[in-house]
């Protein structure tokens, strides 16, 4: 089914889970040495998930079902100046 | 056109004359408002030849589609017109509620030309404008001022002013508006202070109709709520709400992004430990000092309670720390905040007032600038008292070296020679600001082919793809890795999107930190829509930022730009560095890249746009 992941239309099986998803964009920036660093510094890398415009609390993640049409962002916790 | 009133408020200082005049919509479909209206304003009415203090020169003062909406980051607008530090057109952007009561006043901008016969103030209330006897408030600093303008019209009145710096005419000479935001960069507290112009005040009862009210209110309220709770959702170290931008010292410095010792340098461990960061809230007593309708409230109303260096106001921001800390190896917080006060009450930009003492500590200490110059200040690398003294000097346009360094870098160094050039980190007369180009390649190609306000991070912010981690992922930068800093590839396409995404927010007006929560380009885009009526898709906002870009391009030549001014950039960023993640880096293929940018922006190899460019946007001729 259709999906849109940080506004990239994405094909993901029926019965997706968000828990995959985190855990597979949560591979794609492990080597980031922001990420690292944040890691060190709290013990995890704080990305947050926003599903069709709600931030998901993580203990979510494991039973929210991914449905046709969602739109799931992920935002780092930094900030610029 | 929804969204705006169709007409700007023209005042003729020396006439003492305020006329009104009717905006078409194709300037509005073209330039949005803004910062985008500012430049159309220069390109309408300013011919080439005009200069910074000159008279014909147009300060505009200017809002979008989106002000008077109630969505966080709304009650942003722009300052645009010729920049004494850079002497040629630019912008720079503002908040609070400024630009909120002007649209409620019945304006999408005031534009402001000619030169009084003594100081004076704007009334605007509505429809009636007065020019008003503003001796009495000459000599005194901008919130001073502003205090007396909303003392005598009302304190319902929202007011901007320019302090001693301003009327005094040092390059860097910025805005205020309600002694906490700024129109910081270009100088334009001195275009003020050139037309004795000390202030504004503003108040409005009307509501500009908008296309879709009620679909705005609902987005509104969906922004609102999701920005909020990812504000929230944030650790406290990153939340922007608890300490300001001023937490971004704490997120560069492992990326080798700070400016060091006038960016001679890689770290400073005790500036780290000392400038933001917790003790930004614990010795500095910051507390949350938000923008009308902002959920973000990334600015802090700070306290010194004892010492040398007590004050109760605003606090330092992220550049200020970087360029009056950082860069002058200072890690006195209290000693920073104190001096930042200290420019904001005269009116001057910290960035440049930070690149300004750089180059003058570094003459110091390369005895280039000796005691004899310095007024007896021992103007050593990180001492907080002689850095506090030279503020007060400069504000003060002290004869000798307060006021050559009023003048800025680039024109110090060329007065007191002595190779001190070479230590002036500017490019075309203004002072750079802090995003190390060692530590992102594109921050080089930023700067130096900026067209909306010379050497500028906010004008084109392509740095925070890697510092903040910002992507514009509706126009297919949606993944980058982080070599690739160091990496020509794609940079030219990146850099154009940046600006041009820049071009289109500084013109709807928004705040761009609300970025840093999840608002994006779907927002942006839903957001204007909504507010205008245009039913644009991402292409046409893309479009719509290249043409502003084009505008502002066709506008440097106008004034002066000449190519090589491009290529002259600080010859201290091919320096290496010998520590940290940036160690041995240098954007080496500068020169290259940006000749690759001119093509992909469908410029010729000389950088200035082509007839079939401009025929691609529809811009053979200029609207309006």
């Amino acid at each position: 089914m259709k999906i849109t992941i940080n506004a990239k239309p994405q094909e993901v099986e029926p019965g997706t889970r968000l828990i995959a998803l985190v855990n597979q964009l949560e591979e794609q920036v492990k080597n980031d040495p922001m990420i690292i660093s944040l890691i060190q510094k709290t013990g995890k890398s704080n990305l947050l998930y926003i599903l069709n415009g709600t931030v998901v609390k993580a203990e979510d993640y494991f039973t929210i079902e991914i449905r046709e049409g969602d739109d799931l962002r992920y935002v780092h916790p930094f900030f610029g100046g | 056109m929804k969204g705006v009133w169709n007409k700007i408020l023209k005042v003729d200082l020396a006439q003492k004359k305020a006329t009104t005049e009717h905006v078409p919509d194709p300037v509005y479909e073209y330039f949005l408002g803004g910062e985008g209206l500012a430049a159309w304003a220069l390109w309408k009415d300013c011919p080439r030849g005009t200069t910074a203090f000159d008279p014909a020169n147009r300060l505009s003062f200017a809002a979008g589609p989106m002000q008077g909406i109630k969505q966080t980051g709304a009650a942003k607008w722009a300052v645009g017109g010729i920049s004494p530090s850079i002497n040629m057109n630019a912008g720079s952007a503002i908040t609070h509620a400024f630009g909120i009561e002007m649209k409620q006043a019945g304006y999408d901008a005031v534009v402001v030309h000619g030169r009084a016969d003594k100081p004076v103030y704007i009334v605007i209330d509505d429809d009636k404008v007065r020019i008003k006897d503003g001796s009495r408030l000459w000599g005194k600093d901008a919130y001073e001022a502003h205090d007396l303008i909303q003392e005598k019209e009302g304190e319902r009145f929202e007011v901007v002013t320019t302090g001693q710096a301003g009327e005094r005419l040092v390059r860097y000479a910025n805005i205020q508006t309600a002694h906490k935001s700024f129109a910081g960069r270009c100088g334009f507290g001195a275009v003020m202070g050139s037309k004795l112009l000390k202030g504004i005040a503003v108040r409005g009862s009307q509501t500009c109709p908008i296309a879709d009210p009620k679909a705005n209110d609902a987005l509104n309220k969906a922004i609102n709520k999701r920005l909020a709770e990812v504000n929230a959702s944030k650790p406290e170290l990153f939340r922007i709400s608890h300490l300001g931008t001023a937490m971004a010292t704490a997120l560069f410095a492992p990326q080798g992004n700070l400016p060091v010792k006038n960016y001679h340098l890689a770290s400073h461990p005790e500036g780290e430990a000392n400038l933001g960061g917790k003790s930004y809230v614990e010795k500095l007593n910051a507390k949350p000092w938000g923008c009308r309708y902002c959920v973000i409230r990334c600015h802090n109303k700070c306290e010194v309670k004892s010492g040398p260096y007590a004050y109760k106001g605003k606090g330092p921001e992220y550049e200020s720390f970087a360029m009056m800390g950082f860069n002058l190896l200072i890690a006195d917080q209290e000693a920073v905040a104190y001096a930042g006060e200290l420019a904001n009450r005269y009116s001057m930009d910290t960035i440049s007032l930070g690149g300004v003492l750089a180059w003058a500590m570094e003459s110091y200490e390369k005895g280039v600038l000796t005691k004899e110059d310095t007024y007896g200040i021992d103007l050593t690398w990180g001492n907080a008292p002689a850095m506090v003294e030279m503020v007060k000097k400069i504000g003060e346009r002290a004869p000798g070296l307060g006021y050559l360094l009023g003048e800025g870098c680039k024109l110090a160094s060329e007065r007191i020679g002595q190779g001190s050039e070479q230590w002036a980190i500017q490019m075309k007369g203004q002072e750079i600001a802090a995003h190390n180009w060692r530590a992102q390649y594109i921050s080089a190609l930023n700067y130096c082919t900026g067209v909306a306000s010379g050497p500028n991070h906010e004008r084109g912010n392509s740095q925070h793809i890697w510092v903040g981690h910002i992507l514009l992922r509706e126009w297919g930068i949606d993944h980058v890795e982080n070599e690739e800093r160091w990496s020509w590839e794609q940079a030219s396409d990146r850099n154009a999107k940046f600006h041009d995404y820049c071009n289109v927010i500084n013109s709807a007006v928004h705040c761009k930190f609300q970025e840093f929560a999840s608002y994006n380009l779907t927002d942006l885009l839903a957001t204007i829509n909504t507010c205008t009526g245009l039913n644009w898709s991402q292409e046409d906002m893309r479009r719509c930022g290249d043409r502003i870009t084009n505008l502002q391009k066709l506008l440097n030549i106008r004034y002066g730009w000449k190519t090589a001014d491009d290529f002259n950039y600080p010859r201290r960023f091919m320096e290496p560095v010998s520590e940290g993640v940036a160690a041995g880096k240098i954007p080496v293929g500068l020169d290259e890249a940006i000749v690759d940018y001119y093509r992909y922006r469908g410029w010729d190899d000389k950088g200035y746009p082509t007839a079939a460019k401009l025929k691609q946007l529809g811009m053979e001729s200029i609207p309006g």
